[in-house]
C-alpha cells in the first residue's frame, strides 16, 4: 500500500508518481513484508521508521476510520489467511441509514499481511470491528497482548457419504473442513474414488507439476476464492479470454485448468495422430467438429454431476464462452505455455466457433502455440505488436494458411505451411 | 536494519532526488510496504 498522508495538494500527478517510485525503490531493498514510514522535510535528511505490529494496528484503525468519515457508522472485516498470506477478505460497511455495503476487498490488505507475518504466520483468521470509536481485533490463534480470540461461525458439516454430488460439492467448497470430509468419504468408496479421480486428477497433476499426484493432493491444488473469481471475471467474458497483465502464475493457472478440463475427455495425442494422417482440410474440419462436439457433450455431462462447487462453475463458464478473441497484452506466459496440457488448451479455442480465433500478442512474452495451432477447425489469425512473430511448423500433410498482422501498418499477411 | 537503510547508497540517492519535489516548511510522510520477494 502507498499512502500520502499530508501534502497531497503539493504534488501534481507526475511529481507524485516520481516520488512514489523513488521511495518504492528504497522499500524494495527491505525484507519482504516490512512496512516503513518515511518522513520528508525540505532541507532535512529523510527519516524512516519501521512499523511494529502495534503501529500496524494503529494504522489499520486510522485507515478504516478515515474511510468511514464519508458516512459509515460501523465496519466489520474478516480476513482468512493461509501460510501467512491473505487469501480471502469480506467486509461489511454499515451506513448510518442502515444500508450495508458488502465488499470483498479492503484498504488494509498489506497491513494485514505484514501484521500476520510479523506476529504469527500461522494465523488463519483476523476479524476487525470498528464502531463508535471502539476498535476490536480478534485473531485465530490469538496474538498475546494485541488481539483477542477469534471464534469462527460453525459450519454445517453434515455430508451424505452415499451422495457423490454432495461429496463433489464439499470437495469444491472453500472450506478446508468440508474438503477433508469429502476426501475421507471418497477413500472409503472405491467406485466414487475412481469417478472423482477422473474428474480432478488431471487438474491436480498439472497444477502441481507432479504426474503421480492423486486425489489425496487435492488440497494442495485447490483454488482460492480469488483464483476462482479470476475465471468468472472480466478476463473471461462473452467472446474473449484476456491474459492481459497476467503474470506467469495466472497464465499457467488458466492454461492448466482449461487444458485439464479438455484432457479429461479427449486423448489429444490420438487426435493429433489422426490429424496427421489426413489428406485434406475438409477431412480435418470433419475430425475437429466431431471431436469438439464429443468433448463438449462429455464436459457438460461432468458439470451436471455437481451444481454448486467452484470446479463445476468454472467449467460451466468456460465451456459456454463463444470465443473469438484471445488477448495477450503485457503478459508473462513463458512458463505457462510449457504446461503439459497446452495442446489441450489450444484444442479448446475453436470449440464454440466456426471461424478463426483472433490471437493478439502485444508486448508480451512470446507464446508457443504448439502444433495444435494448425489442427483447429480454422487456423487462428494472429497479431504481433512489439514482439517477434512465432508461428509453429505445421505437421499436416496438406497446406493451410495462417493470417497474421505485424501492427506495422502493412495490414494482414499470410503464411502457408505444408 | 534501519541504520543500514539510512546509510545505504539507495537511500542517500533517493533522498537527493526527492529534495526538489519538496516545498519549504511542509512535512510529508509516506507509508510503504515491501510485499514482494527480492
Amino acid at each position: 500500500m502507498f499512502e500520502i498522508k499530508n501534502g497531497i495538494k503539493k504534488y501534481d500527478d507526475r511529481d507524485e508518481t516520481e516520488v512514489i517510485e523513488k521511495l518504492h525503490s528504497v522499500t524494495r531493498t527491505l525484507p519482504k513484508n516490512t512496512s516503513i514510514k518515511y518522513v520528508l522535510r525540505k532541507g532535512h535528511p529523510i527519516t524512516a521508521v519501521l512499523f511494529t505490529p502495534e503501529m500496524l494496528l494503529e494504522e489499520m484503525q486510522l485507515e478504516i476510520k478515515t474511510q468511514m468519515n464519508i458516512g459509515f457508522s460501523k465496519v466489520e472485516s474478516v480476513g482468512k489467511f493461509a501460510n501467512g498470506k491473505l487469501i480471502e477478505i469480506t467486509e461489511a460497511w454499515y451506513s448510518a441509514d442502515g444500508k450495508v455495503d458488502k465488499r470483498e476487498w479492503s484498504y488494509i490488505v498489506d497491513e494485514l499481511n505484514v501484521f500476520v507475518m510479523s506476529t504469527n504466520p500461522k494465523i488463519t483468521h483476523i476479524s476487525i470491528q470498528i464502531e463508535n470509536d471502539i476498535f476490536r481485533i480478534q485473531s485465530s490463534p490469538v496474538v498475546p497482548g494485541l488481539t483477542i480470540e477469534y471464534i469462527a461461525e460453525p459450519e454445517n458439516l453434515d455430508l451424505d457419504c452415499n451422495d457423490l454430488a454432495a461429496i463433489y460439492n464439499f470437495m469444491e467448497s472453500f472450506s478446508e473442513a468440508k474438503r477433508e470430509l469429502a476426501i475421507n468419504a471418497l477413500k472409503k468408496n472405491p467406485e466414487f474414488y475412481q469417478k472423482a479421480e477422473q474428474r480432478y486428477v488431471n487438474f491436480i497433476r498439472t497444477r502441481l507439476n507432479d504426474s503421480n499426484a492423486g486425489i489425496e493432493r487435492f488440497e494442495d491444488a485447490v483454488l482460492t476464492k480469488t483464483e476462482f473469481k479470476l475465471f468468472l471475471g472480466r478476463n473471461f467474458q462473452n467472446d474473449t479470454i484476456s491474459f492481459s497483465y497476467f503474470d506467469d502464475y495466472k497464465s499457467k493457472l488458466v492454461i492448466d485448468f482449461v487444458g485439464s478440463m479438455i484432457k479429461n475427455v479427449i486423448n489429444i495425442e490420438d487426435y493429433i495422430a489422426k490429424a496427421k494422417t489426413l489428406d485434406s482440410e475438409e477431412d480435418l474440419v470433419k475430425l475437429y467438429d466431431f471431436s469438439a462436439k464429443d468433448v463438449k457433450k462429455k464436459i457438460i455431462k461432468e458439470i451436471s454431476k455437481s451444481q454448486e462447487g467452484w470446479f463445476s462453475e468454472i467449467m460451466r463458464h468456460i465451456i459456454n464462452l463463444k470465443l473469438k478473441k484471445v488477448l495477450l497484452n503485457k503478459t508473462e506466459i513463458e512458463t505457462a505455455v510449457r504446461s503439459p496440457v497446452m495442446k489441450e488448451f489450444m484444442f479448446f479455442l475453436n470449440i464454440n466457433s466456426k471461424t478463426s480465433i483472433y490471437i493478439d500478442v502485444f508486448q508480451s512474452e512470446i507464446p508457443h502455440f504448439t502444433e495444435m495451432f494448425w489442427m483447429l477447425r480454422k487456423v487462428p489469425d494472429t497479431s504481433w505488436g512489439d514482439v517477434n512473430k512465432r508461428i509453429p511448423e505445421s505437421p499436416l500433410r496438406f497446406s493451410r494458411k495462417a493470417r497474421y498482422n505485424l501492427e506495422d501498418g502493412c495490414g494482414w499477411e499470410s503464411v502457408v505451411k505444408l | 536494519m534501519l541504520q543500514q537503510l539510512h546509510t545505504s547508497v539507495e537511500f542517500q540517492t533517493v533522498a537527493k532526488e526527492i529534495e526538489p519535489y519538496l516545498e519549504s516548511g511542509e512535512e510529508y510522510y509516506y507509508i510503504n510496504t515491501n510485499t514482494k520477494d527480492g
